[in-house]
């Protein structure tokens, strides 16, 4: 339980003041780079990765971005904290299956973070709150620029930034934003606007990225493609679609607000309010369901009894690794279910 | 009416181009043979893996130039193309360049498009040179002439383009 630090830290991405932030909860932008000497990790053997993660280590602690930046070593944590940045969305589930040799650095703030020896040598990604994907490309195109100088990419002319899937071939960018969505839901029209998104090339996922659920009515949008245009033409692309996507979701809400069926929204937000404030047992997908129609009220005006800055903590802090570091021991799900109740009622009455 | 370049019976609606090293390789699908290989416009792009969107494109007549896809393997790390079909993840950045007319089709129908259009990149030149160095010195030290006669004219080409 090294991390139990990053607890008492607010992750910067979640704050509370930032565009759109009643609907759109982060910006994330990820580049896909390979060292040109290596092979890519899935063919690589353990002292190459070893190697990778050691000259990555050497190029980014020159780099003044990542001056105060925590370097990682996914072998030298216990399972829990490798789980913690899962849920802090530092590191992909899939880099925690094989611990030996991966390797993650988290910068300031945790704004910017970097991956190593995933399905490619270096995922470098930036977060920041509401939508703001231009300034987190911004931030990540100058870490690129500097740590290209660093290392030596591969790269074709043609084909661009060489990785190991060829999904992420190009510019390796793969933007996305966490969006709210709960009126979508509510009345039924999300799937109708989903559908239209496919051919808009967005890919929608669930709240920890590939293959996920989603839970508390947040669903993931980025870019289905990453090669023929310019990074800024991707970014921008994806922040028009968003922004469709935030246009239609207010519409959404005024229209419950107006229509007969504000009474029974009314109910269902209440009654959440209810069940946090008072629960002796709760799960984590259950909180989610209860914490979406929260913060829906909370965007709408209503009188709840936090306020957003409030509800993305405790978002963060219900998660189950979240929860058993702040216990300061691992839990079985029932006992994890207990203090996440006693948890959140506490930040309730805060 | 253009009909579809695979069944040859209904309309061709779906219109498929891959660029390939030295040829443009173009097909016009109707909807249901699109459909049938995942080149369907409406589907997402991304709801098909590599191996299956691979299974959508053999058949379609596309011959890349003289590699045979059983038997190609990346001369620098050794993948075989047929573990790259199951897998759909490639080796090293050398797999590019050794089976570039297999996988140029597919980079066209993931993306849409067969050519990278954003941030430019160069080797950095200096760095590269203390590399090749320090191999130089290491060859040297290991009595591989060979290697190192090598080394030498690529640190001679390397210093020019400085």
């Amino acid at each position: 339980m090294q991390l139990n630090n990053m607890l008492k830290l607010k992750a910067a991405w979640l704050s509370a003041d930032a565009p759109e932030s009643a609907i759109v909860l982060s910006s994330r932008v990820r580049l896909a780079r390979n060292l040109e000497r290596h092979a890519f990790p899935g063919k690589a053997r353990a002292k190459d990765l070893s190697r990778v993660i050691g000259e990555i280590f050497e190029g980014t602690r020159k780099n003044r971005i990542f001056g105060k930046a925590a370097f990682l070593r996914l072998e030298d944590l216990d399972d829990l904290d490798r789980s913690l940045l899962v849920e802090r969305h530092l590191i992909s589930k899939d880099l925690t299956a094989e611990p030996a040799n991966r390797g993650v650095v988290v910068g300031e703030k945790e704004k910017m973070s970097l991956m190593i020896n995933e399905e490619d040598h270096l995922r470098m990604q930036s977060l920041e709150a509401g939508l703001s994907l231009s300034a987190a490309w911004e931030a990540l195109r100058r870490l690129d620029d500097e740590l290209g100088q660093r290392l030596n990419f591969a790269y074709d002319p043609d084909w661009g930034f060489l990785t190991a899937c060829p999904t992420n071939l190009g510019t390796g960018l793969r933007a996305s934003c966490l969006l709210h969505l709960p009126a979508l839901v509510w009345t039924g029209s999300l799937n109708r606007v989903l559908e239209s998104l496919s051919r808009m090339r967005v890919i929608v996922r669930g709240l920890y990225g590939e293959g996920t659920r989603v839970l508390g009515d947040l669903f993931q949008l980025s870019n289905a493609t990453c090669l023929g245009s310019t990074e800024e033409d991707f970014i921008k692309h994806l922040t028009d679609v968003v922004q469709t996507l935030v246009v239609r979701e207010k519409e959404e809400r005024q229209k419950l607000c107006a229509g007969g069926e504000r009474l029974k929204l009314e109910d269902s937000m209440y009654r959440s309010v209810g069940i946090l404030s008072h629960c002796r047992i709760i799960t984590f997908e259950e909180a989610m369901h209860h914490l979406s129609y929260i913060r829906l009220g909370i965007a709408l005006g209503w009188a709840m009894p936090m306020g957003l800055p409030q509800l993305n903590d405790i978002f963060l802090t219900a998660q189950p690794a979240h929860i058993q570091m702040a216990a300061q021991k691992e839990l079985a799900a029932r006992e994890r279910d207990q203090f996440r109740a006693e948890k959140i009622r506490g930040q309730i009455r805060a | 009416m253009m009909l579809c370049s695979h069944c040859r019976k209904k309309e061709a609606s779906v219109f498929f181009k891959a660029i390939d090293q030295n040829q443009v390789i173009e097909l016009h699908l109707c909807d249901d043979c699109a459909e049938k290989r995942g080149i369907s416009l409406v589907s997402e792009p991304s709801s098909l893996s590599i191996p299956e969107i691979l299974a959508g494109l053999s058949g379609l007549g596309i011959k890349p130039g003289g590699l045979k896809e059983q038997s190609a393997a990346c001369q620098a790390c050794g993948l075989r193309y047929s573990q790259f079909r199951e897998t759909g993840r490639l080796g090293c950045n050398h797999c590019y360049a050794s089976f570039r007319p297999l996988l140029a089709p597919l980079v066209s129908r993931i993306h849409g498009f067969p050519r990278h259009q954003g941030r430019t990149y160069r080797l950095n030149s200096s760095r590269n040179l203390e590399e090749l160095k320090k191999k130089l010195k290491l060859a040297v030290a290991q009595e591989d002439f060979e290697t190192a006669a090598a080394l030498r004219d690529q640190i001679r080409q390397a210093g020019q383009s400085e």
